[in-house]
Order: C-alpha cells, then sequence, then structure tokens
C-alpha cells in the first residue's frame, strides 16, 4: 500500500513539474530599426516563463548580431566572422557574455511586444535597442573582434 | 622587499615583450573625395556641391568616429594648389594627382543626390572605395535617407551615410580579412626591350621551353599559394592581371613587392637575361633584353 502511496505521489510530482526549454539559438530575430551606431532589433522566442522566454530572445538576438549579422541594419556583417575559432580562444568572456547576460550593459531598451502562453510554453516577442559602437568596441578590447584594418 | 619588487618587475618585462610579440594591425588611412564624371573636375565637384562637401564631411565624421585615421580632403587639395598653378588638362587628373600625394591606402569616393518630391525630399548617397594602389574595388554601398518635408539638405545627407557607413567599413574588413588569408594582388606586365633580339619564345636554356614558359613556371612557383592568373602571351608580351604576394614576410615585416622583383631579376640574370623594372604601386612592369 505504502509503495502505491509513493509511486502516486512521485507521478502527481512529475506530471505537475514544469518542461524545462533549453536555449536554442534560430535565426528569429528581424531588424526594426537602425541609426547612427544603434540598432532596435525584434527577437522571438520561447520559455518556460515569460522571464526565460526573454531571457532566449535578448541572447538570440546578440548572438545573431555577433556571429551572423542582421540583414537591412547598419550591421550587415557578423562583427566576429569565425564563431568556433572566437569561442575556443576565449571560451570565459562568451560564457559571461551571452550565457550569464553580461550583454545587458550594451542594452539601452528592452521590452516585451506580444507574447502567448500555449500550453506552458511561453512565446514572445521582444523588442531590443542595442549600442553597436559600445559593444563593437568591448569586443575589440578583449580581443575578440579585429579591429579595422589590415 | 627587493626580491618582491625584482620578482614582480621582471614579470611585468615578461609580459611587455610577450604583447610586442603580437603583430598589431595595420590601420590604413583612407580619404573621402567627390566622384566626378568624365571631364568633370573633382576640384569643381568639390567646390561647387554643396551637398557633396556635406556627405564627405559626414563620411570623414563617421570613419573618425570608429577610430579609423582619415585624410582631410580640402587640406590635401589646397596643398596641391599653392604648389602650382593648374592648367586644365592638370584639373582633370587632379584626382589621381591628389589621392597620390595624400598617401591614402584607400579613397572612397562619394556621390551625392537631391530627390525632390511632393511627399518629401531625400538624398541618395552612393559610396565607393577604392585600393588606393591597386585601384582595386573594396566596397559599394548606396544609401537613401528617408523622406522628410524638409530643405535641411545637410541633415538627410548625415541619416543616409549614417545609415550604411558601418556596412560599408564592414565591407572594407571583410576585403581586408581575404588579403590577410589569400594575400595581396600585384599586376605585372612583362615586354621586351626595343632592339633587342631577344623574344619570350626564345629559348634561354636547356630545358626546351620558351623564356614565356619559364616566366610563367616561375610565378606559379613563387606567387603566394600558387595563385595566379595570365591575362595573355605572345611572343613579346605577357601580361599577369593577378599575381597574389603575402602581406607580411617571414619576420613579420610589410612584404615589400620589390622583393618579388629581385627574386625573378635573380633567376632570370641566371638564363642570361636582363631584367629592367618599374613599380608603381602594385603594378610591375619588367622589360627584359640580353645580357
Amino acid at each position: 500500500m505504502r509503495i502505491l502511496i509513493v509511486m502516486f505521489t512521485l507521478l502527481i510530482a512529475i506530471g505537475c513539474s514544469k518542461t524545462i526549454i533549453p536555449y536554442q539559438r534560430t535565426g528569429e530575430v528581424n531588424a526594426v530599426s537602425h541609426e547612427n551606431s544603434i540598432v532596435v532589433l525584434s527577437s522571438q522566442a520561447r520559455g518556460e516563463s515569460l522571464g526565460k522566454a526573454a531571457y532566449h530572445a535578448e541572447r538570440n538576438a546578440f548572438e545573431n548580431l555577433i556571429f551572423k549579422g542582421i540583414p537591412n541594419t547598419n550591421q550587415e556583417s557578423p562583427m566576429i566572422p569565425n564563431e568556433t575559432k572566437a569561442i575556443n580562444a576565449n571560451p570565459s568572456l562568451f560564457k559571461q557574455l551571452l550565457e550569464n547576460q553580461g550583454y545587458t550593459k550594451f542594452v539601452m531598451d528592452s521590452y516585451t511586444n506580444g507574447s502567448s502562453n500555449s500550453g506552458g510554453v511561453h512565446m514572445i516577442e521582444q523588442i531590443i535597442k542595442i549600442d553597436l559602437k559600445s559593444l563593437r568596441n568591448y569586443l575589440q578590447a578583449e580581443g575578440a573582434a579585429k579591429k579595422f584594418g589590415l | 622587499m627587493k626580491n618582491i619588487l625584482f620578482t614582480f618587475l621582471s614579470i611585468f618585462f615578461c609580459f611587455s615583450a610577450i604583447a610586442q610579440d603580437e603583430k598589431p594591425t595595420i590601420q590604413p588611412t583612407i580619404m573621402a573625395i567627390p566622384f566626378a564624371k568624365e571631364g568633370q573636375s573633382t576640384r569643381q565637384m568639390y567646390e561647387y556641391s554643396e551637398l557633396n562637401r556635406i556627405a564627405i564631411t559626414k563620411v570623414k565624421e563617421a570613419f573618425d568616429q570608429r577610430g579609423v585615421n582619415t585624410i582631410d580632403f580640402r587640406a590635401k587639395l589646397k596643398q596641391l594648389q599653392n604648389s602650382e598653378a593648374l592648367t586644365e588638362d592638370q584639373e582633370l587628373s587632379l584626382k589621381d594627382e591628389v589621392i597620390k600625394m595624400s598617401g591614402a591606402d584607400i579613397y572612397i569616393e562619394v556621390e551625392a543626390n537631391r530627390d525632390y518630391s511632393p511627399s518629401g525630399n531625400s538624398v541618395t548617397c552612393i559610396l565607393t572605395a577604392y585600393d588606393a594602389f591597386s585601384g582595386e574595388s573594396l566596397a559599394n554601398k548606396v544609401s537613401t535617407s528617408p523622406r522628410f518635408k524638409t530643405d535641411n539638405y545637410e541633415k538627410l545627407a548625415q541619416k543616409a551615410i549614417e545609415a550604411e557607413i558601418d556596412n560599408l567599413l564592414n565591407t572594407i574588413q571583410e576585403k581586408f580579412n581575404l588579403i590577410i588569408e589569400n594575400g595581396k594582388t600585384v599586376t605585372m606586365e612583362v615586354g621586351i626591350e626595343i632592339g633587342s633580339d631577344l623574344d619570350l619564345d626564345s629559348e634561354v636554356d636547356d630545358s626546351g621551353y620558351y623564356l614565356s614558359e619559364i616566366i610563367e613556371e616561375w610565378v606559379e612557383e613563387n606567387a603566394y599559394n600558387n595563385y595566379y592568373h595570365m591575362q595573355g602571351s605572345s611572343a613579346t608580351k605577357i601580361v599577369f592581371d593577378q599575381i597574389k604576394v603575402p602581406l607580411k614576410d617571414e619576420s613579420g615585416k610589410n612584404y615589400r613587392i620589390s622583393k618579388f622583383v629581385i627574386q625573378l631579376r635573380n633567376f632570370l640574370k641566371e638564363k642570361g637575361v636582363k631584367v629592367d623594372r618599374t613599380i608603381t604601386g602594385s603594378a610591375i612592369t619588367i622589360t627584359l633584353s640580353s645580357l
């Protein structure tokens, strides 16, 4: 009888626990506007909570900006062309910048433009205003991005 | 205490030495100039067009903000005008003179045009970056400002340039990365001295190959990553429109094109062929004759 109670409790616990949605980079980052050294991006992402979805969206925006470039902006080319080489050369820098949200110091504004919840999965559209000049200078100072020149 | 200080200083100098070993980035100098059609003078396009002056100043400002070394076109123009009175023909070749005198590695031609419309005015800027030595195009961008009901063309030109200047710089940087990887391009034209009994179809050794074939084989062996392209060859001329040479030599210094020519001269000397050469920027002209 005891065994049955324990098993039942475990089943309820598993059933009630939230599904963890891991971060996954996607190409769902689009240009909103750009001016001088500032770019405004719209990034879509999913998460088990609104906070987690916003984090995934911001991280996705920065990863696309740094390693891929965003079409129709003033940063169409990647800031760092060879992602694997750069991360292998300086793993702690990118862990701090991307995983540990070090990118927030380059965010001038970030807000949720729309969200929906389907079966515990929050989908979000985050609008992020980024200071490109400071980000570029930071990556150059840390030796991750090349300075202009040969 | 002395020991601690000594250890600290040793570590400091050791790190300094390591830092100095790192190859610094060579930062090229850039000059923005107005675009001039055939028959138009660069000076006139600058002095008579306020919009061009604004656009050039905005391009220069944008580069300065990015920490790129720029050369002031106006200052160089004045310097050239002070040193000599220009004839009409000289006016037309002023662009080449200014570029040569300025020492700029890259020049950017800027063309700014107004666009009037009932729904608002805008400015379109065409920016084209060229390597000052080879004339090779490095990047092109066209940018149009949003339409506004205003006559403030300065602001419109600024908006158009700001929208694309980062992308222009990034495209130039992509070209630089390719140069670092694949080497820089030089051109070489090999000809025969007038009156010489030598021609490129002569056999100058026992290999059975013509002189032109020997030269081509040498170029293939000595071009960076063996990359070259020959445009054409005849008994009197060979034109190589692309030969890749390294950016840096073994010691990390800038590779001098004259080094490439010296090697070719020494090689041909052994075959009994005399080499006269002229090097202009990245263009090599070789004139051959019998020793």
